[in-house]
């Protein structure tokens, strides 16, 4: 998994690409979210576009990463997720966690 | 990646997370040679993923020089896929179980929800050798025919 930080507006954007799948990709995620919040960040928008697929592990980084950021007092949405992914998310019933949207645009404006 | 027995190919991985897009790959390509839908490809392979990612850690331990074998059988009206690790073995049976409320939060415990909920049958063998073999199957999906 490779994570890209960018910031538009008040949210921070993890541009994320490859696959989620654990062992080095759970710390580098925290920490990514931990700096976001360090940082003042209390709104992230994780982008899947480029990620391929995502196993059970790559689901509790995710996880992970929303209840850190919900105890921090911020909230982690999901942009362009695949029709995979989003079956994913389905039978997990993780959709019930997570916002997901299709565009940057109206997920960003989602967070006012 | 060998093709055994004409209707069986077999694969042997080391005990590295990164060689699931491989997994990934070859499963995808077998389901779709048989005509399945990218829906139905891609549960398939995510279950498949899941099996392997099960082997490679808890299995396994991540251990190198420990291996995992993923076998796939095709036949007329099914896909049968092993998933063997070396390692010590588990009782599956606590986590084979339907997810609650409680679970939704919780960073782990998923991954034999996910096998089952995509496949049609899942079951857990202990191996002579110690380590486990998780048998998936799912049948044969074919895109709805048109007329004309």
């Amino acid at each position: 998994m490779k994570l890209q930080p960018r910031q538009v507006g008040d949210v921070v954007v993890f541009d994320v690409d490859g696959e989620i799948l654990g062992g080095p990709d759970t710390d580098a995620f925290e920490v990514a979210v931990q700096s976001a919040l360090a940082n003042g960040g209390r709104k992230v928008l994780v982008n899947l576009g480029g990620v391929h697929w995502v196993n059970s592990t790559g689901l509790g980084i995710l996880i992970a990463g929303f209840t850190t950021m919900q105890r921090g007092g911020g909230a982690l949405k999901l942009v362009n997720v695949s029709e995979r992914i989003a079956g994913l998310l389905a039978v997990t019933r993780l959709s019930t966690i997570f916002q997901s949207f299709q565009h940057e645009d109206e997920a960003l404006r989602s967070f006012d | 990646m060998t093709n055994t027995h004409g209707d069986a190919i077999e694969l042997r991985l080391p005990s590295e997370l990164r060689f699931l897009s491989i997994v990934d790959a070859i499963t995808q390509a077998i389901v779709r040679d048989l005509d399945w839908d990218a829906d139905a490809a891609g549960n398939f392979s995510t279950a498949v993923i899941e099996a392997a990612a099960n082997a490679i850690e808890h299995g396994n331990g991540s251990a190198a020089g420990k291996s995992v074998t993923v076998r796939f059988r095709i036949h007329p009206d099914k896909v049968e896929v092993d998933v063997e690790d070396e390692g010590g073995g588990f009782d599956p049976r606590p986590y084979d179980r339907e997810l609650t409320t409680e679970d939704l939060l919780k960073p782990r415990g998923r991954g034999i929800y996910i096998m089952r909920s995509f496949m049609d049958r899942m079951e857990f063998q202990r191996l002579p050798s110690g380590g486990m073999r998780v048998r998936l199957a799912k049948g044969v999906t074919k895109p709805s025919a048109t007329a004309g």
